[in-house]
């Protein structure tokens, strides 16, 4: 998984929805320990966004665009999520 | 460019990858952002093609001065794609039509093809990445 | 080549975007706030079902419900999927192409 653009946001562990509400970063934490995922956040973007390596949740790591490239080059398939 | 890691030379794949922009430049940062992943695929020595469609194609417009919003300029980094290697260059007819432009109002060399064209040029790539 | 499209027809130009730019063949997934525009009385129902002609279009099935909108309401022409049908269809398509 890469997050890019405002998709960083998904990494910041610091994010407290309403109890009722879905907690997304959370979900992927967890889907990431589940699933054994490489959650993977663009320094770049991030830093844009204020979002350190400090803040990142459990399972979420810091990279470069260069990995986005190269998963791209390495994958069979490769579907984008945005806004 | 620091910071990047090495590109996996030994896979020796090579995929057609495709940006497409379709955002004006400045308004957000989405614009700036595709940018930076087309320097970046530069070093993977993949099969690049940029393609300028909607509003994407004021990215490239001529005369950008930008002192006034103290945002950088796109002009200079599209300027310097050729030293990358990124020269596969596309902007759809109709997005410059509708806007007025003409392949002399853009500030690089591109090729300008029509609608169609640029559906069949979109078909044909292994990996299209938006912004 | 499967395309997708997840923003409204109204708020942006996303979904003509594609529609104009998806060759003869191609699948087009509507979801997210998309979905509106598989919807039968949209003012979008005369264009996407012209695109349903000449491509497989699919819509998916749980982002309709959340919207109210029911299987009965999508347009002809359009196959209502879940996300296993989503999955399928990445599966069976080489390239996916997302226009945002």
């Amino acid at each position: 998984m890469f997050f890019y653009y405002d998709g960083v946001n998904n990494a910041n562990k610091l994010s407290e929805p309403p109890s009722d509400d879905r907690n997304i970063t959370k979900r992927w934490s967890e889907l990431g320990k589940e699933h054994k995922l490489d959650l993977v956040v663009c320094i770049a973007a991030a830093l844009r966004r204020g979002i350190k390596d400090e803040l990142l949740a459990e399972g979420f790591r810091i990279s470069g665009l260069g990995q986005l490239i190269e998963s791209g080059v390495q994958c069979d398939r490769q579907i984008v999520f945005g806004d | 460019m620091p910071g990047i890691d090495e590109p996996d030379s030994e896979s020796g794949v090579i995929k057609k990858f495709m940006f497409v922009n379709r955002k004006a430049p400045y308004g957000t940062i989405y614009a700036l952002e595709v940018l930076e992943m087309v320097l970046i695929s530069a070093a993977f020595e993949q099969d690049v093609h940029l393609a300028f469609v909607d509003d994407g194609v004021y990215q490239i417009k001529k005369g950008q001065d930008t002192k006034s919003i103290e945002m950088k300029s796109f002009l200079p980094t599209y300027r310097a794609l050729e030293g990358y290697d990124v020269e596969k260059l596309y902007v759809e007819k109709e997005s410059l039509d509708e806007r007025g432009l003409t392949a002399d109002d853009l500030v690089v060399p591109v090729e300008v093809i029509d609608r169609s064209a640029m559906a069949e040029l979109i078909n044909s790539m292994d990996v299209v990445l938006s912004g | 080549m499967l395309h997708t499209v997840n923003k409204s027809p109204f708020e942006r130009n996303a979904l003509d975007a594609c529609l104009t730019r998806a060759v003869k063949g191609s699948a087009i997934l509507l979801f997210e706030d998309a979905v509106y525009a598989a919807t039968k009385d949209a003012s979008t129902a005369q264009r996407v079902s012209n695109a349903a002609k000449d491509c497989k279009m699919y819509v998916l099935g749980p982002d309709l419900l959340a919207r109210g909108f029911t299987v009965g309401q999508v347009l002809d022409g359009i196959t209502v999927v879940g996300y296993d049908g989503f999955v399928d269809l990445v599966a069976e398509h080489g390239t996916v192409n997302a226009w945002l």
